[in-house]
């Protein structure tokens, strides 16, 4: 299989031949055998985010009804 | 990766009973799952130009004009079962800024679920699914392999980016002097949530900050042409890459109304950028979310 080389493909510049040598991708058997979700994102669901939430996060009340509501208040204006 | 199929094979593989293919609810799901964008916000895509699925929306502000609160809005009118007003469909919300805030989705959901039990919360949000991104590069490496996930969810019909424009200094840094060097990402995705959008008829709301400043010279920039046709003042300078320019079909301008400190009620403009059509709406952001006047 290819050496790769710039202009393989339009999106293969010298820069970019370059920077996936110094990963150690030097063929196109290379690129094509590495796992492109190790360096992609996780997607996350949101039934997971909100278990997550209820077992690492506390609501605390100051104290102070009218400042609890104000704390609430300034938390949605800053979206 | 393994490129699916699209629908139209789907169809062909359904009437002559293919084992293995998608079949009955599965396959409606497929074609009607993404068909009802319309019915997302009436307030704001019920004309003649509303966008359907397979339109890129660019909502653009300054910070605190109630961009993130939209999406949430969006969000939760999409992941809200049918029998309580929503779409019943999914959300992949990529978040490249690390401020989604799931207590305040779920502050959303609860205030229009009829009974907000936690069974019917989590049922919802089973509907959701959130991405976090660092850089330009990982975003378009999770673009390319999210594209399994469209296929394998065939509910999935809005796609939420907040913002595109997180990284676009440390672009500028990373590409030296050269600008398509700077760009050349930045482009890449661009061009592949078209393509995204388009093979999978997908809405993708993007959001992006204001971080440049209108110009003062008058005879600059399609920016100003655009503010001369319109009798609203928008602070707009296009800033991003000419390939994001190109791909938006709908641009929607974020403001805060009255004293910034006091109130909570801000506009929008809706620019369809085909037919140049200018819409303004104002909303509050409540507890419940947003909430047009």
């Amino acid at each position: 299989m290819g050496v790769l080389q710039a202009r393989l493909c339009p999106g293969l510049t010298q820069d970019m031949v370059q920077l996936l040598r110094s990963c150690g991708m030097k063929t196109v058997m290379d690129l094509v055998s590495a796992d492109l979700e190790e360096f992609s994102a996780f997607p996350f669901s949101g039934t997971d985010l909100y278990e997550e939430l209820k077992t690492s996060t506390a609501i605390l009340s100051t104290g102070i009804g009218s400042l609890d509501n104000c704390s609430m208040l300034v938390s949605i204006l800053e979206k | 990766m393994q490129r699916l199929s699209r629908p139209k094979a789907l169809t062909f593989a359904h009437v002559v009973g293919l084992p293995g293919v998608a079949q009955g609810p599965q396959l409606l799901a497929r074609l009607e799952g993404r068909s009802s964008l319309k019915e997302i916000e009436p307030h704001l895509f019920a004309d003649e130009d509303s966008p359907v699925h397979g339109e890129i929306l660019e909502f653009h502000g300054p910070e605190g004009t109630g961009k993130t609160e939209m999406l949430y809005h969006l969000t939760a009118r999409c992941i809200l079962p049918k029998s309580e007003g929503g779409l019943g469909g999914e959300v992949l919300f990529i978040d490249t800024d690390y401020h989604f805030d799931i207590l305040r989705l779920v502050t959303v959901l609860e205030h229009r679920l009829s009974e907000s039990s936690e069974e019917a919360i989590k049922h919802c949000l089973g509907r959701f699914f959130l991405v976090y991104c660092s850089s330009s590069t990982q975003l378009l490496l999770t673009l390319y392999s999210l594209e399994t996930m469209f296929c394998s969810h065939p509910s999935l019909c809005l796609l939420i980016l907040d913002s595109l424009s997180a990284f676009y200094w440390i672009d500028r840094v990373n590409g030296g002097e050269s600008v398509n060097l700077q760009e050349s990402t930045l482009k890449k995705c661009s061009q592949l949530l078209e393509k995204l959008v388009n093979e999978y008829r997908l809405a993708l709301f993007a959001t992006t900050q204001s971080i440049m400043q209108k110009t003062s010279n008058s005879a600059e920039g399609p920016s100003c042409a655009f503010n001369r046709q319109s009798d609203v003042d928008v602070d707009y300078r296009p800033y991003l890459c000419k390939a994001w320019q190109q791909v938006v079909k709908h641009r929607i301008f974020f403001s805060k109304q009255g004293d910034s400190k006091t109130s909570n009620q801000f506009s929008l403009v809706s620019r369809h950028l085909k037919s140049n059509n200018l819409k303004k709406h104002f909303f509050i952001i409540g507890e419940s979310g947003v909430e047009f006047c």
